[in-house]
């Protein structure tokens, strides 16, 4: 597969994930431009790996897991809240808004494990992305699960 | 848990943002490239730079005591370390976290990585210091001993300064980075023990 192949084939799948962690477009369009910089600096030993997804979901993983280096001290939650609502483009509907603020509202390793699942991934290949037991990961997965859908729950979005 | 499909079909449905295509991408790529070739050039051609001034200072003065050579080879040490650890050796030495690890590997060896860098930023910038201070001392030696006001003004200023960096200005510039460094460390140690708990 060459880069350009899967610049195509992962580019989006890898926006939601970034997404999914950071709740904000403009950081999660440039993760997803240093996620395929890295891939490209990594092109030779691409061609090794068994399981092409799991190699790139993986820089993608640990690149939106050492964001905090890249951070301003300026955090989101403490904008004004119609500053923060703005950051949100008009490509996102009400609900879709609504469930990347919900999965914001979890801690870094739940953001990234539900915003695989919601990528339908084996849980297998979840396990082998993150560094879990596959067990480990059934369980994370069912409280993550619950806890998001209390969160609609508790705000009527069902 | 009925409700995920929902939540799953919420997340199917999202629009997707407009991307740069790939020739966008290929420029940021060689410019990173390029910025990263022009640095290692850089690296290299003060670390250059400053041996032939030095060795061009050592070689047209006249000098008569020893300790002005000796001097001067500390503070050449200082120098040529400082430029070769910051722009080859913390790379090699460092070894940065294998960006294609798992996560639970990838966030221990991040951690590691902060250590080392720490202990270099801190310590090394130590040993830097002691080195000039020295080194710029045994130099002036020479000049104390030719004529004794100018090398006394030059005694006095140099090693006021040394001082100004040693108590105030080093402790304020390590510290920054330690703080810094320890910042990082802790909050990606908090990721890191979520991946490990239970």
């Amino acid at each position: 597969m060459s880069f350009d192949e899967i610049y195509i084939k992962y580019k989006q799948q890898i926006f939601r994930l970034c997404m999914g962690y950071t709740n904000d477009i403009d950081s999660a369009k440039d993760m997803v431009q240093e996620t395929f910089i890295i891939v490209w600096k990594n092109l030779d030993r691409f061609r090794n790996e068994s399981s092409h997804g799991t190699w790139i979901y993986r820089i993608a993983v640990n690149n939106c897991l050492r964001h905090i280096e890249k951070e301003k001290k300026f955090e989101k939650s403490d904008m004004p809240k119609v500053i923060a609502e703005e950051i949100y483009d008009d490509k996102f509907d009400d609900k879709v808004k609504f469930l990347y603020k919900c999965i914001s509202e979890l801690n870094e390793s739940e953001r990234i494990i539900i915003s695989l699942v919601l990528e339908a991934m084996p849980q297998s290949q979840i396990a082998s992305i993150i560094g879990l037991s596959e067990v480990n990961v059934r369980v994370r997965i069912h409280r993550i699960k619950e806890k998001l859908a209390n969160k609609f729950k508790t705000n009527e979005q069902f | 848990m009925n409700n995920f499909n929902d939540i799953q079909n919420i997340w199917n449905s999202q629009s997707q943002p407009d991307f740069p295509d790939i020739n966008e991408l290929d420029k940021s790529i060689r410019s990173d490239r390029i910025k990263m070739i022009a640095k290692n050039i850089f690296g290299t051609l003060s670390l250059i730079l400053t041996l032939v001034v030095i060795t061009l200072v050592v070689s047209n003065f006249d000098y008569k005591y020893p300790s002005t050579p000796a001097g001067t080879i500390l503070v050449m040490i200082a120098v040529t370390a400082a430029i070769a650890v910051n722009n080859y050796l913390l790379k090699i030495i460092l070894n940065k976290a294998d960006e294609t690890s798992d996560s639970r590997a990838y966030l221990e060896e991040l951690i590691h990585y902060r250590n080392r860098q720490r202990f270099f930023q801190t310590k090394g910038l130590a040993v830097y210091f002691i080195l000039l201070s020295v080194g710029l001392m045994l130099y002036l030696f020479e000049f104390l001993m030719m004529d004794i006001t100018i090398g006394i003004t030059a005694y006095l200023l140099t090693s006021s300064w040394i001082a100004f960096v040693w108590f105030y200005l080093g402790p304020r510039t390590i510290r920054k980075q330690e703080q810094k460094i320890n910042e990082l460390i802790s909050r990606t140690r908090i990721i890191a023990d979520q991946l490990s708990g239970d």
